[in-house]
């Protein structure tokens, strides 16, 4: 479930990230709590709470005492943007420096852009993935 | 870093006992199982205590129990010497393999003699356990097959609700599915009910999510004790042609290294930061993660006395780069 | 795990959500609400494991063996008994005085099982090995105090089936008292000597467990001590008059045969005390 490249609490909070810029965690809306979490993961809740505490720190979830985590209303908005910052450094001139090692000439890769611009081979930005079924279901399950 | 607000809401104080030795020496005859160890213990966390076979960490779980005494130095639990201490020995339940029951007498026996003697036995989840792991009540524990007589070590150990509870590598007897209802029910009762877990192992790999902080043990000494999330990835594999690797790992704290013709995999200590790894991407070499296993063979001694010790090159209190 | 623009690769889509029923829910999900949490339910002080529990247990356990001992013994002389009533013509000795040598030796195995079988087990459930010696001191009390009432009542009993019979109740070996009769003096001799053998018993069985085979043995001659005092102090049965014969030894006047034989066993109790306060558990290895 967790791989060893990184410590598990970034981890998690990268997927919650993730579920928020995806649109499958909406604002206001309740996150799982540490100890469900731990139980699904099969994690210390210490480590769950580390990486909730981070994504309360950095302003991406709010905690209402006595009821839970929540998504912050401009969550998704500000993880978006810090993403498209790096976007840039972290996709596109690796990308440049892969299609050079291997001798793919930019123009290339600028006629790929254009056409695939033309027609897009993926849903256009902003719409919210489906929620596959399948995992949200064993996850509410796993929460009772 | 303050940890998650909810687990605390309802307790500033973590439950629990702590435990801290000074200097702890445990000698049988002329060898040292335990050399000159001072180490802390918070309260209320599961402690993964990692050692290889030999390694000291069973006499050290003897010690926090008063199984014995020390040889010299002290050991404190919940600020008290446990040694003859009988109010700080009724909260303590160190469960070894089997358990120390009596052989000649049934599981329902061995439950009852639990209940009478544990002050916070739970008799109701422990008879649940006992289904769980589909244990034969009327059988003598000496009947029992070495998995069944393991799970029953740690029904006893978790029924009995220990403010210290320790598991000295009590679940190593149980097949895979056994073991698995142990992880299974040992977080959500940890949860439900905060305790000082140790839990102490040489099978790393199911058992490392558990853990909060981990301690490795190697001939009675502490190699090194952190978060355990944080001591995951406290190693990087460094792959790729030998001049390359070599220039790249000078500097570091490199644990082992492998060659195979042209090529060397060496084992760095300590993480590299967004700008070493681009300038490894640069050079041509592959990065890999190492785990807390492969981290632990390598920072605990290996069977040929010749190599060197490597614990020995790290810094003094583990940190990373 | 995920590409730079954030798609999850593995399936984390909707893990994080909670319940919901239409609406925005605020259905309580934090922990405290969790079933099965006992919140509220206050953890009980904590207390040492009582001494009566601990003597209880001890009490069970070799209780049962102890008292299918004397059944057995009880029985059989009871049969020995029918049997030599049968088969001889005149009965003429006490078939109790010839069941008196066992008690001592039997008490002092039982003594040895003592620490191996129950210091592993009391310690590992949170009970101090002073609380365990104490405990064991006074069940060894207890046995040793028994065995001497049913050594008394067992010549009562015979007394009164021979005096229905018209048979005298002659004693086959030296003791204290000469006559079935003297139960004070019958009491003494049999509580002192399951007591100095039983405490015997148990200091080499300690030793046993604390130093194993080499040094264990080699303790055994020390520990028979409590023994051989209370067998020359009180100079009963065969070893009585072996040593009497042999050294031309006089025991001491049964006072203080008596308070000499105490002291040895207290001593004996005091030297137990001492190593089983200090005795590691063994490994599981």
């Amino acid at each position: 479930m967790f791989d060893e490249r990184s410590p598990i609490y970034v981890q998690i909070a990268e997927q919650i990230k993730n579920d928020i810029v995806n649109g499958i965690l909406l604002e206001d809306e309740q996150v799982m709590s540490t100890n469900q979490y731990a139980a699904f993961y099969r994690i210390n809740p210490a480590t769950a709470a580390k990486a909730f505490q981070q994504l309360v720190d950095d302003g991406v979830l709010y905690k209402r005492r006595g009821i839970g985590m929540f998504v912050s209303r401009t969550a998704r908005e500000e993880l978006r943007s810090a993403r498209r910052d790096r976007f840039f450094a972290d996709v596109v001139d690796p990308m440049i420096a892969a299609a050079q090692a291997i001798g793919v000439p930019l123009d290339e890769v600028v006629r790929r852009v254009e056409s695939s611009r033309r027609h897009p081979a993926v849903p256009a930005a902003g719409a919210a993935l489906t929620p596959t079924s399948g995992t949200h279901a064993t996850a509410e399950k796993a929460s009772r | 870093m303050s940890l998650g607000v909810e687990m605390r809401e309802r307790d500033d104080v973590r439950v629990g006992l702590s435990v801290e030795t000074r200097n702890l020496t445990v000698r049988f005859g002329a060898t040292a199982a335990i050399n000159d160890l001072t180490i802390s213990l918070e309260p209320g966390k599961i402690h993964g205590l990692l050692g290889r076979n030999g390694s000291g960490k069973s006499t050290l779980a003897a010690t926090f129990a008063a199984f014995r005494a020390p040889t010299s130095g002290s050991v404190r639990v919940g600020g008290h010497d446990p040694y003859e201490h009988a109010r700080t020995a009724s909260q303590i339940c160190l469960i070894r393999e089997g358990g120390d029951i009596y052989d000649q007498q049934s599981v329902t026996c061995a439950l009852a003699l639990s209940r009478s003697m544990r002050p916070y036995w739970d008799e109701k989840y422990a008879k649940y356990l006992i289904r769980r792991f589909q244990l034969p009540l009327g059988k003598k524990a000496q009947r029992l097959s070495r998995g069944q007589r393991s799970a029953l070590g740690v029904t006893l150990g978790l029924a009995s609700r220990a403010p210290l509870t320790i598991f000295d590598e009590s679940y190593l007897g149980m097949d895979a599915p056994s073991r698995e209802i142990f992880y299974e029910e040992l977080l959500p009762d940890y949860v439900a009910h905060p305790r000082t877990i140790i839990v102490s192992t040489h099978l790393i790999g199911e058992v490392a999510s558990l853990f909060e902080e981990v301690l490795v043990i190697d001939r009675g000494r502490l190699v090194v004790q952190g978060d355990a999330d944080d001591l995951r990835t406290r190693g990087v594999e460094v792959v790729g042609p030998a001049a390359t690797v070599d220039r790249f790992v000078s500097g570091l704290t490199v644990l082992a290294e492998r060659r195979l013709g042209a090529t060397t995999s060496a084992t760095v200590y300590g993480r590299l930061n967004r700008e070493r790894e681009r300038d490894a991407a640069a050079a041509g070499l592959s990065l890999g993660p190492v785990g807390l296993q492969d981290l632990f063979i390598h920072l605990t001694s290996p069977d040929d006395p010749a190599i060197g010790d490597p614990a020995a090159a790290l810094p003094p209190d583990g940190a990373s780069r | 795990m995920t590409d730079a623009l954030g798609h999850g690769t593995t399936g984390t889509a909707g893990f994080g959500r909670t319940a919901r029923s239409g609406g925005v829910d605020v259905t309580p999900q934090d922990d405290s609400a969790q079933p099965g949490l006992d919140v509220g339910v206050p953890t009980p002080a904590p207390r040492d494991v009582p001494r009566s529990v601990v003597f209880r247990h001890l009490v069970q356990v070799q209780g049962r063996i102890v008292g299918l001992y004397w059944v057995i013994v009880v029985v059989a002389f009871a049969l020995i008994g029918a049997a030599y009533a049968f088969f001889s013509r005149n009965v003429e000795l006490s078939v109790w005085d010839w069941a008196t040598q066992s008690p001592k030796y039997f008490l002092l195995a039982m003594g040895t099982i003592l620490t191996a079988a129950y210091l592993p087990v009391f310690v590992a459930h949170g009970v101090t090995r002073r609380t365990f010696a104490l405990m064991a001191t006074v069940w060894v009390l207890l046995v040793t105090v028994s065995a001497g009432v049913i050594m008394a009542l067992g010549y009562l009993v015979e007394g009164f089936v021979y005096d229905a019979a018209g048979w005298p109740q002659a004693l086959t070996s030296p003791h204290l008292y000469d006559s079935a009769g003297e139960s004070v003096l019958i009491f003494t001799e049999f509580a002192l000597l399951t007591l100095g053998h039983m405490v015997t018993g148990w200091l080499i069985g300690t030793g046993y467990y604390r130093w194993g085979w080499w040094w264990g043995t080699a303790f055994m001659v020390p520990a028979l001590l409590p023994a051989v005092v209370v067998e020359l102090a009180l100079s009963t049965s065969w070893i009585g008059e072996l040593i009497e014969t042999v050294f031309d030894y006089s025991p001491p006047p049964l006072g203080f045969g008596v308070m000499i034989s105490l002291c040895g066993a207290a001593a004996g109790l005091v030297a137990t005390f001492t190593l089983v306060r200090t005795t590691p558990l063994r490994s599981k290895v």
